[in-house]
Formats: structure tokens, sequence, C-alpha cells
């Protein structure tokens, strides 16, 4: 894990102060750090003194800024550096381009056997939860804010775990399939590649996901507020497929999926949800699912809030009634303000984030930004994402990036043009099936304030006069 | 209503068909005006609903009662329409190890017994680091106390205080802990370990016998504590576009 440093350091975005960037520069420097080439003006500027000593540490962009600042050398139009200017901007020194290192030498080797991201980009990397004592039983967030399109990469799919990661061999691990059906079963991994493979792109929640916004704004970024969400395209067999083998007696209503790792982690799900899309994946994104999401094998249950989607799946199990394992009593159920909880639901709503600009980032100067965000629904497909530029007064459809699928992250952009001016930013979710994100009010008033889990509030980013982003109230 | 136990019936299949359309109507009246992408959505909609028509029968999300809450209709992937032959049929004795789950009215508890009092011993050797010596220390999860807490401000989620059935208790401890070392214990000593947390939460006698029958007989505090229909949508906001 690199240092949590900076985030939202992409692009058009700079960071904001007390990260020790200056505001234009940051910019400068981080268009130069990442090797990019950016036109200002028309014009193509390169960054060849930034890259003279390239730093060995993963976190050396970050510290060489704050050198930097200490040696004053960000003040805006300092001759060491080229100032990235956005169009009406008035700190505007272009200097001619020169021919950079990297294109007066040969690059590295070809063929790493298995390649990895730029160095530069070692400060996007998942974050660990400070509210666990345990380094075993606890989870990481997504860097959503550093981010681009729906699909998450998979190192940095976020993380729960109940007791630790196992180290499984795929060639000694089995899935057995028994209970009330007509003939218990067990399968090798080669024998679930044989099945007809089916392959989905679904959003994957932890129920926690934003549960720290619930009681008020914690001022976090949008990584701690909403990084326990990531998407995948997961590769496997449908459930249904499996348990056709085995025939199911009629009074199967309920199966147990449990895990093989020291947890041995257990949900029971409804057959009904079993036979509609549920997946038992080997691979997500092209390649095997990685140990901390399941390798070799897991659950996919479109939708539903990430516990149920049990990792290093073994054994199914098919009853008449529900298990009431300690996850679905003690954990994953929902404490209302009368002291009665809610118990399987699984569901997890329509739900929606800005994720550029949000916390820990910087608007420049005046002018043309793209707020883009993501939504989704357990439901079935984003139909609009409305955002708010004034606090919740106004509302207008937002663009929505294709392909926009069912249970799956939908990327949604607006253009806009700020006029340096305070206002609150948000973003509302609208599923196909007519359900509205709520606001934290409306959902405070309906269950009260002990709830942990399925929290899909309105979530509001205030963006100040000096282009800092802070989260408030919606 | 979220349904999560429905059962196929005809009324359901009925209902995926017609799904399609009905929130294709509630999409139109809830949206006002439309985008291009919802009406590229709705054409993949009704695209899916074709492919959803042709295949096999399936129990459909119904809408729970007397409350109209359609799920959206799913794709449902490539289900193959045949038994493959695929996996090895085998019998519990190839799978006895794994099958380690107790339902609440007993079924899976195995043969043994304990008591608190034997328990007692085990807790000190074996949970104590992790849970504190009364169970309420931490620094993991407190095990005890919370009784009467959990509709004040501060509720304290506990096996005493929460948790509906024993038989889950058992279930757990023999599935998950200890911690560094689960699956490790017999199930004597787990019978035991159960005894001495339901004792610390005063739920059961130090010398109560722990057993197959008397583990799922344990009435819980918190027994009747728990909604299992998915009472959502709970909240209902109107979408407001104007002057808000
Ligand atoms: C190494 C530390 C450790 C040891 C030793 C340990 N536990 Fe745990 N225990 C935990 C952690 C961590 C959790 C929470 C796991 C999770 O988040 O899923 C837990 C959870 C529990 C729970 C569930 C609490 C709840 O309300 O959901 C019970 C009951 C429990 N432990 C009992 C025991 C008993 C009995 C022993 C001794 C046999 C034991 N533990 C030993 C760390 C430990």
């Amino acid at each position: 894990m690199p240092a949590p440093v900076a985030t939202g350091l992409i692009g058009m975005w700079g960071s904001a102060p007390g990260d020790g960037v200056a505001v234009g520069q940051a910019d400068a420097m981080l268009h130069c750090g990442g090797s990019r080439v950016v036109t200002s003006g028309g014009e193509t500027v390169s960054c060849a003194t930034m890259t003279k000593k390239p730093s060995p540490s993963p976190s050396a962009p970050a510290v060489s800024r704050r050198r930097m600042l200490k040696a004053g050398l960000v003040a805006a139009g300092s001759t060491s550096m080229v100032a990235m200017a956005a169009h009406g901007d008035s700190k505007k020194v272009i200097r001619p381009l020169d021919v950079p290192p990297w294109t007066k030498s040969e690059g590295r080797n070809t063929g790493a056997a298995y390649g990895l991201p730029s160095r530069y980009e070692k400060h996007v990397g998942r974050m660990l939860t400070k509210n666990s004592p345990t380094k075993t039983a606890s989870w990481s967030f997504t860097p959503i804010g550093d981010l681009h399109g729906m699909v998450t990469p998979n190192g940095l799919i976020f993380e729960r775990h109940h007791a630790g990661i196992p180290d499984i061999d795929p060639a000694k691990h089995r899935l057995v399939v028994h209970g009330d059906v007509d003939q218990s079963l067990m399968f090798t991994m080669n024998d679930l590649k044989r099945f007809p493979a089916v392959s989905r792109f679904y959003f994957l929640e932890c129920s926690g996901n934003t549960y720290m916004e619930w009681r008020q704004p914690t001022g976090g970024t949008v990584q701690w507020t909403h990084g326990l969400i990531s998407c995948c395209q997961w590769t496997g067999v449908p459930l249904a497929s499996i348990l056709r083998e085995a025939g199911m007696k009629p009074s199967a209503r309920w199966l147990l999926a449990e895990g093989a790792d020291g947890a041995a982690m257990t949900r029971s799900i409804p057959v009904s949800k079993a036979m509609d899309d549920v997946l038992v994946v080997y691979a997500q994104n092209g390649e095997m699912l990685r140990p901390e999401h399941g390798y070799p094998l897991r659950l996919i249950v479109p939708g539903w809030e990430g516990n149920v989607n049990v990792k290093w799946l073994r054994r199914i199990k098919l009853a008449d009634k529900p298990f009431h394992t300690r996850q679905e009593t003690s954990k994953y159920t929902d404490l209302q303000a009368d002291g009665r909880a809610r118990q399987f639901s699984f569901l997890m709503e329509a739900k929606s984030v800005i994720t550029t600009p949000s916390v820990g980032q910087r608007l420049d100067s005046r002018g043309f930004y793209e707020i883009r965000g993501l939504a989704w629904s357990g439901l079935g497909r984003i139909a609009r994402v409305d955002v708010s530029l004034d606090g919740g007064r106004n509302w207008q459809p937002a663009q929505l990036d294709e392909p926009v699928l069912p249970k799956c992250l939908t990327v949604f952009r607006m253009p806009w043009r700020w006029n340096g001016d305070r206002t609150a930013i948000m973003s509302r979710a609208i599923d196909e099936t007519g359900y509205v994100q709520p606001t934290r009010k409306q959902i405070v008033a309906a269950r009260g304030n002990n709830f942990w889990n399925h929290y899909n509030g309105i979530q509001a980013w205030q963006v100040e006069t000096d282009g800092t982003v802070t989260n408030v109230p919606a | 209503m979220y349904p999560h136990n429905n059962q196929p019936t005809a009324a359901a299949l009925v209902v995926t068909l017609f799904l399609p359309l009905f929130s294709l109507v509630l999409l139109t009246l809830a949206c006002g005006q439309k985008t291009d992408d919802q009406n590229a959505t709705e054409k993949q909609d009704k695209a899916g609903a074709e492919a959803q028509e042709q295949s096999s029968p399936k129990p459909a999300p119904a809408t729970g009662a007397g409350q109209a809450r359609p799920t959206a209709p799913t794709r449902t992937p490539g289900v193959s329409g045949e038994r493959l032959g695929l996996g090895t049929p085998v019998g519990p004795e190839v799978y006895a190890a794994w099958d380690i789950d107790v339902m609440p009215d007993g079924r899976g508890l195995p043969p043994g017994s304990g008591t608190a009092k034997k328990g007692a011993k085990l807790y000190k050797k074996y949970c104590v680091a992790c849970h504190g010596a009364t169970g309420k220390e931490g620094p993991m999860d407190k095990l005890v106390g919370g009784i009467g807490s959990l509709a004040t401000a501060s509720p304290l989620q506990t096996v005493g205080s929460y948790w509906p059935y024993a038989t889950t208790l058992f279930d757990y401890l023999r599935r998950s802990m200890p911690m560094q070392a689960p699956q490790t214990l017999s199930n004597d000593e787990i019978y035991s370990l159960t005894g001495y947390v339901l004792f610390l939460n005063e739920i059961v006698g130090e010398d109560e016998v722990m057993n197959s029958t008397s583990v799922a007989a344990v009435k819980m505090p918190n027994r009747n504590g728990f909604i299992t229909a998915d009472s959502r949508p709970d909240t209902a906001n109107d979408a407001c576009m104007n002057d808000c």
C-alpha cells in the first residue's frame, strides 16, 4: 500500500492545499510526472526539467512536491516551472518545448510477465479502514475518485474479509452441492470450467458502503465515503446450471453458500434468487479471480449486498429454511429506532455519487469542467441521473455513458462552467423501476440513526470560492 | 416490498412476462421527459424481455402483498437447458468434515456435550486475549452485555442482547473461532464454550448441559427482535426538478 497521499491528482483536477501543492503548479507537475503532454492555448508543453531525477519510492512524487514547496519553487509563474494555464487564467508562462529524455533514449525492455501501472500512479491505491482492530477481519476502499469508466481494475477492488485472505490451491479446491437435491455432487475447478460459461458486468457493493455518512458528513474523500463499491465483468457458470445437475427437491427454498476461508463464511440465499441471476464465477475482468476476491471460486449475487457474494466458495446446501448464520443475524441486519432489526434485507437500492469534483480535489480556475460520477441500482438499470449545481434547488438530467447495464455501474457526465461562486453539487439516481435515490433526511426518518447498512442517501460536495471541495449535508 | 423467498408459481410466470411492460409504464410516469439514453434503454429492455421469454422457466421476483414493486427484468445468463453430467456423485461420507452448519431447530448439531463450567477454562485458554476476561473488554467484538440497549441511542449488539438463536453461536464458534485456529476444537469443547458465552450473558446456568437438544431449546432474549420481510422501499423521493 502506498502512503495515503493526495487523491484526485488526475487530469484537470488539482489537489487541495494541505497536500503541499499549489494551485496550477500541481497540475503542471502532475502532467509532467505522468509524462503526459498537455496543450495549453494551442501549444504543446512538455516538462523535461521535472523528470531528470526519477524518484525511486512510491510516495516520492508527493515528497518532491512538498520539498519544492519548502524551497519556494511553487510561486505562480516561477521560472523553473511551466504553469499550465487555462484560457482566461492570468498566470501564463509558456516556454519553448525541449525534447525530453524519454524521447532521446531507448525505453525499458519488452516482456514483463505481468504489467503494472506507471510508477507515477502509485498514489492511486486501496486504503485500509481505521475502524477495525484487526487486519484480517477488516476492509479497504476502492479509490473511485481516481478511476475512469465503469470497470474497476482487479488490484483496486474494495476488500472485506472476515478472517483474512486464504491461499487456496485450485487443484485441491472442491465445490460440494448437497442437501435437498436428488444427487449430491462434487466439482473440481476443471469440472466447473467445462460448463457453458457466461460473462456479465455487475457492481459489487458492501452493505456498509457510506455508513459513516449516516449520522453526519465525515469530511472524507469519495474513496472513504463511497469506496466500498466496484464493478467487474465476471465470468463463470449460472448457479441454475449447477443446481440443475444436482436436481433440486421441491422442498428446497433456501441455500447456504459457504466459503473455504478461516471464517468459513456462510450466508443463506433464497432459491428464487439463485435461479434468477446468481453466478458461480472463477474470473473477473478477463483473468482468474484475485485471492482477495475469492480465488478460485466465488458467488456473484447481482444487486445484493456484498456479503452474500460468498468468496472462496466450497459448499452449497439446499434446505427448506434459512440457516440464520452469524453474518445474517449479528452483523448484516439493520437495527431500527424501535430496537427491532430488519433481517434478509439483501437489496442494494439505487445510489449515485459525484466522483469529480469531490473532496481532496481542487478546481484550478473558473471555467469549464465536466462533472463525473457513478450510479447503480440493485433493481436493474439506471434510467436517469439528475445533477444539481445549486445545492438541490434545481436539477437537470445528466448524460449517461453507454453501456447502461442492469445492476452495473453507470457513468454519468455533465458539462459545467464554474463561475467561481461557492455552491453545493449533488447527484440523484433513478432506476428503471422508478425508484428515486432518497435524501439523508428521508432515510433517517424511515429508519432512525442506528442503522449501519444499506445507506444510499444523496451526497453533496461543496465547491468553495478557492476551488477546494468539502463534504456537506445534502 | 422486496421479495426474497418466492417460489415458482404460474402467477409468477405471468408477472415475468408483463413486468418489463409494467416498468416501462412506471418509468414513463416517473420521469416525465425522456432523454435519448432512456429511449435506448427501453429498446434494450424489450430485447431483454424477449430473451427472457425464450429462456427456461424460473421463479420471477413477484411483487409483495398489496404493494406493486416490480424488480427490473434480468437477462437470464445462458443457463444450460439439459443435464450435462458434470461433477462427481458423492455421499455424506465424503463431505462430512465440511457439513458443519446448524439450523435454529437444531438440525446439524453434532453428538457431544459440555457445560459453562468446563467452558470457563477453555475461554481463558483460547478466547480471553481477544474478547477480554468477562467478554466485555474487547479488543475484538464484545460478547456480553447490552440487553435492553437496542432501542436507545447507543445500542450494544452482542450474543446476549441481539442474537436470536443459540444454535447460531454453536455454528459460528465451530466454524470461525478461535480466530487464529478455527475448526480445531472438538465438538465437546464447542458445546462448553457455547455454554460459557451464554452463561456470561446470564442466559444459562453454569452446570447446564449443552448438547444437541438443549442448545436449540435455549430461549434468547432477542428471539423475536427481527423482521424478515424487506419493508423497503421505505422512502419516497419525488424527484423534484425545479425550485425544490
Ligand atoms: C485472535 C483474536 C480472537 C480470538 C483468540 C478469538 N476471537 Fe472471537 N472474534 C474475533 C474477531 C476479530 C471477531 C469478529 C470477526 C468478524 O468481524 O467477522 C470475533 C467474533 C466472535 C464472536 C461473534 C461476535 C458477534 O457479536 O458477532 C464470538 C461469539 C466470538 N468471537 C467468540 C470467541 C470465542 C468463544 C473464542 C475462543 C474459542 C474466540 N472468539 C477467540 C477475534 C478472536
